[in-house]
């Protein structure tokens, strides 16, 4: 079998496999092959969101607005440019104590208008979820009864309910038929968490898989390709 | 007998890793067949963009790189390829610095495919969406050409005719989300704005909460993890990286189930060497 032509495309994949091996050992044991790599991906991310946040938005959408407005002698222009200048610049206050209320200043600005768009969230997102939660028991179709709807419902509104009291607090919820109330409402909750963590679990598996792939196919197979 | 079957409770967790490696390792390699069937999330997602007419323009957000490659590139892949199915314009914007490396040479790719050429047919305008994404949103929904600006040549949206009117959320057909979570504010500046639908493709570990926005029509349609890249990936009549990788997951839960049966029953092996 005749051995792959190096090229720069392939040093780059069997850099990037030998990148993903040097992570994996750290199932075999912390290491220092484990922590050099993970220095160098840190260092990498870092030097690429920087170049990125400079091209696709400083530059754009600050500089070359502001550098327009100076050439045309724009005034407004300018002022726009040096006031967004200067409101970046408050973030930095948070490393001086004295300066400190400078960062809180354009803090309150973005917390402020992160609030207002929350709660426009909770009207528009989870009012229709909390009004789609009111179901009937008994769903009627084409004039008769639909079963397999009706108990879907009804398993659905003793959930809802048993979860709900579940988290009720403002009474003793020691008697026996409280108790089983809860029990049920835990099951419930359980069954909720198993699927966040299957789900999980899930997510976790394929990203493991595409890199154990990548490693096989690129790299070990890779060579004779 | 339940000496030795104790021991599986302490067995090093190395021995696990080791049998995961070697077995997804062969799944690479091993052609193993498997045929899955749209679930009703994804058939909704299918069906919300083979209901598309084509007067407007659909605006795609690929932000998956890296770390979500394996769960979302098959769902990217099989979204792509149903928009140029359907002769649809398609406008891409990313809300990751790394996205447009990613989703950029695939969609080129998928192009040549369908004899679709950038600008005619699809544009990108890149990392437009930066945080915090409901204020991006937010702005592209208002005033889709001051947020985007430029696409990768330099040209501004209006330099394309099939964009000349497209302005505001309104001016799409529909918006899709392609990430390792929803972006919840299509479906306030989208789709409770302007009446534009909102379909999301996310990881697995992100889908647990959004079912009830399913329910209630918030989200159209929905495909999960690498299951509903398999599934649509089947549905576009193809048997790729996305059916391949199914296999390889299935691989993974099977030894996650064995890895549980095996650890609780050492478990209760220990305990009953212990009463004895």
């Amino acid at each position: 079998m005749p051995l792959t032509a190096i090229t720069w495309e392939r040093t780059g994949e069997w850099a990037a496999a030998l990148c993903v091996i040097a992570v994996l050992t750290l199932l075999w044991r912390e290491n220092l092959l484990y922590r050099a790599a993970e220095h160098l991906l840190l260092g990498l991310a870092t030097g690429f969101l920087v170049t990125v946040t400079w091209f696709e938005f400083l530059r754009p959408k600050w500089w070359e607005p502001l550098a327009q407005s100076w050439t045309a002698g724009d005034g407004g222009g300018v002022f726009v440019g040096l006031l967004a200048l200067t409101l970046g610049l408050c973030w930095y206050g948070v490393y001086h104590k004295k300066t400190e209320w400078l960062m809180r200043l354009v803090l309150g600005v973005v917390i402020g208008a992160s609030a207002g768009q929350a709660l426009r969230n909770q009207f528009t997102q989870q009012m229709p979820v909390l009004a789609s939660t009111f179901r009937s028991p008994i769903v009627i179709r084409e004039g008769g009864v639909h079963a397999g709807q009706s108990l879907e419902n009804v398993i659905f509104l003793v959930a809802v309910a048993t979860v709900l009291l579940y988290f009720f607090f403002t009474f003793k919820q020691d008697s026996p038929r409280w108790r089983l109330i809860r029990s049920v409402g835990r099951f419930w909750l359980m069954v909720g968490f198993g699927a966040y963590f299957g789900n999980t679990i899930m997510t976790r598996l394929a990203v493991f898989i595409e890199r154990v792939w990548f490693v096989v196919n690129d790299f070990f197979l890779g060579f004779t390709r | 007998m339940w000496r030795i079957l104790a021991r599986l409770g302490n067995l090093d967790p190395r021995w696990l890793y080791l049998v995961f490696v070697l077995s997804i390792a062969a799944t690479a390699v091993l052609p193993i067949p498997l045929s899955v069937r749209l679930s009703p999330e994804s058939q909704a997602y299918y069906e919300t963009i083979e209901g598309l007419d084509g007067r407007k323009p659909v605006l795609v957000q690929a932000d998956w790189d890296q770390g979500t490659v394996g769960e979302l590139r098959a769902q990217f892949i099989s979204t792509v390829r149903h928009l140029f199915r359907k002769n649809l314009r398609v406008v891409f914007v990313s809300g990751i610095a790394a996205g447009p490396e990613f989703y950029e040479p695939v969609v080129e790719e998928i192009a040549k495919e369908y004899g679709k050429e950038y600008g005619r047919d699809w544009v990108s305008f890149g990392y437009k969406l930066a945080e915090p994404y409901d204020i991006a949103i937010e702005a592209i929904a208002r005033d889709f050409r001051a947020t985007v600006r430029t696409d990768r040549l330099g040209n501004p949206p209006q330099a394309y005719p099939w964009l000349h009117d497209t302005r505001t959320a309104a001016d799409f057909a529909l918006a899709v989300s392609i990430r390792y979570d929803e972006m919840r504010a299509y479906i306030t500046y989208f789709y409770e704005g302007a009446g534009t639908p909102y379909i999301a493709g996310v990881a697995t570990i992100s889908s647990t909460p959004l079912y009830p926005f399913l329910s209630t029509g918030n989200i159209r349609g929905l495909l999960v993890g690498s299951r509903g890249g398999g599934e649509y990936e089947q549905a576009m009549g193809k048997r790729e990286f996305g059916t391949r990788f199914l296999i390889g997951q299935s691989a993974g839960h099977l030894i996650v189930l064995i890895a549980i049966v095996l650890g609780n029953l050492g478990t209760w092996a220990a305990r009953k060497v212990k009463a004895e």
